[in-house]
């Protein structure tokens, strides 16, 4: 076989196309989501305020809990990141990633309903001539935020809620920052990824934690 | 040290030589499969082709590792249907291999390299191969993976290529090899529920 080996140049080849990519193995979308998850912090936290403060302002009866806020905007901040590399992963990909995202997003079945969710605005906008970057935001605002007391709120109010919240320019804005992915934690990423990456057997049956987390030389 | 004492001690004198040869094979592919192998992901066509088969010795010779090394083990410790299964499977994988590395899809790009009749076609040609030999099979891998179970069903899904069957390997070794066909037959013969593997066990 080894005698099978080419060497010197020849005229430029057109490249190969290798389906056999991490972007094809749910531990790294795991990976990938908990330190998204991980770095968000701070700065999606003064985010999530300065969108209950402008509520309160707009006299919006509604909150962004944390726990649920942050899924929405650290998964689709992922959404963003995942986008350019779509053709890479193929259907399988695709599903790899929500298997590798639903080990970090809770309830079960939450990440794939949330995309879903997202596809079917983009396909379909909230609003006309609405650019994609605002079709995120507006998904975040609108599923992201909880009645602070359903009970208290009459339900025909529910559509004014919402346009009011999707139209003011401030909330937008904040939404924006909330969805606003990090890039540089791709690459970062992929490359601490294929550096812990073990054999097939420990990456399907193992748990994750063990090789992706655990401090390494 | 003797790697096998109590095969050593138990078998006549004129099977040592087999015992010997047994631990020389051993040792080389232990010398040999120190280095791991990462799947080639460059897209740069010659790059891939030749880390392709790089990767491809790696996987082979690991397999050959794992495999002698069951067949030692077995050796030593009487387990006789194991030794047959490790056997068999030795031979499956050589006859596959060697299949390979006779493919006239690698000899067309060696022929053409450096020629007016180099192309792209040439060169995908034999990366498709190699592909085969890697990533061949006959199992939904992608649906299991998956955990779409209902899904599961002997033929490959997603991108991966159809394996080439080991019996047409094991033919093309034939043709070369004639006696190989009863040698195969016995070791087939002590791993299926047949009267083999029930002399290996109770005889």
């Amino acid at each position: 076989m080894a005698a099978h080996l080419i060497v010197g140049r020849h005229k430029p080849i057109s490249e190969v196309a290798t389906d056999v990519t991490p972007l094809r193995e749910s531990p790294f979308w795991y990976f990938l989501a908990r330190r998204a998850l991980d770095r968000s912090g701070d700065k999606l936290s003064r985010a999530l305020e300065s969108l209950e403060r402008r509520a309160t302002e707009l006299s919006l009866p509604i909150q962004y809990p944390r726990q649920h806020a942050t899924g929405w905007a650290v998964l689709l901040q992922l959404f963003e990141i995942a986008t350019p590399h779509r053709e890479e992963m193929g259907r399988f990909g695709y599903e790899m990633m929500v298997a590798g995202f639903d080990r970090v997003f809770g309830p079960n079945g939450f990440s794939k309903e949330a995309l879903s969710r997202l596809l079917g605005n983009l396909n379909s906008p909230a609003f006309p001539n609405r650019k994609r970057e605002e079709t995120i935001a507006d998904t975040f605002l609108a599923n992201a935020m909880r009645l602070i007391d359903p009970k208290a709120v009459d339900p025909r109010l529910d559509a004014l809620i919402m346009q009011t919240c999707l139209t003011d320019p401030i909330m937008c804005d904040l939404a924006n920052e909330a969805v606003r992915p990090a890039h540089e934690l791709w690459e970062a990423t992929l490359a601490e990824y294929v550096r812990r990456r073990p054999g097939f057997i420990r990456r399907q049956f193992l748990d994750p934690n063990s090789w992706l987390f655990e401090s390494r030389e | 040290m003797n790697e096998l004492p109590k095969a050593t001690a138990r078998v006549p004198q004129t099977h040592q030589p087999l015992l010997t040869e047994l631990i020389r094979v051993l040792q080389a592919l232990r010398k040999n499969t120190r280095d791991p192998s990462a799947f080639p992901t460059t897209n740069d066509p010659l790059a891939f082709y030749n880390r392709y088969i790089e990767f491809a010795i790696a996987l082979y010779l690991s397999k050959f590792r794992q495999l002698y090394e069951a067949l030692a083990t077995s050796v030593e410790a009487e387990q006789y249907l194991v030794y047959a299964a490790a056997g068999r499977a030795i031979i499956e994988n050589a006859a596959t291999l060697r299949y390979y590395s006779f493919h006239p899809d690698l000899f067309a790009l060696h022929a053409a390299w450096g020629t007016q009749r180099m192309n792209d076609e040439v060169l995908r040609s034999a990366t498709n191969t190699l592909d085969k030999l890697i990533r061949g099979n006959r199992f939904t891998w992608e649906a299991f993976i998956a955990h779409r179970f209902d899904d599961l069903a002997s033929s490959p899904d997603g991108n991966t290529p159809s394996q080439t069957k080991v019996g047409t390997c094991l033919d093309k070794w034939y043709k070369d090899h004639p006696a190989l066909r009863s040698l195969y037959a016995l070791f087939c013969d002590l791993v299926h529920p047949n009267l083999g593997v029930t002399s290996l066990l109770f005889g």
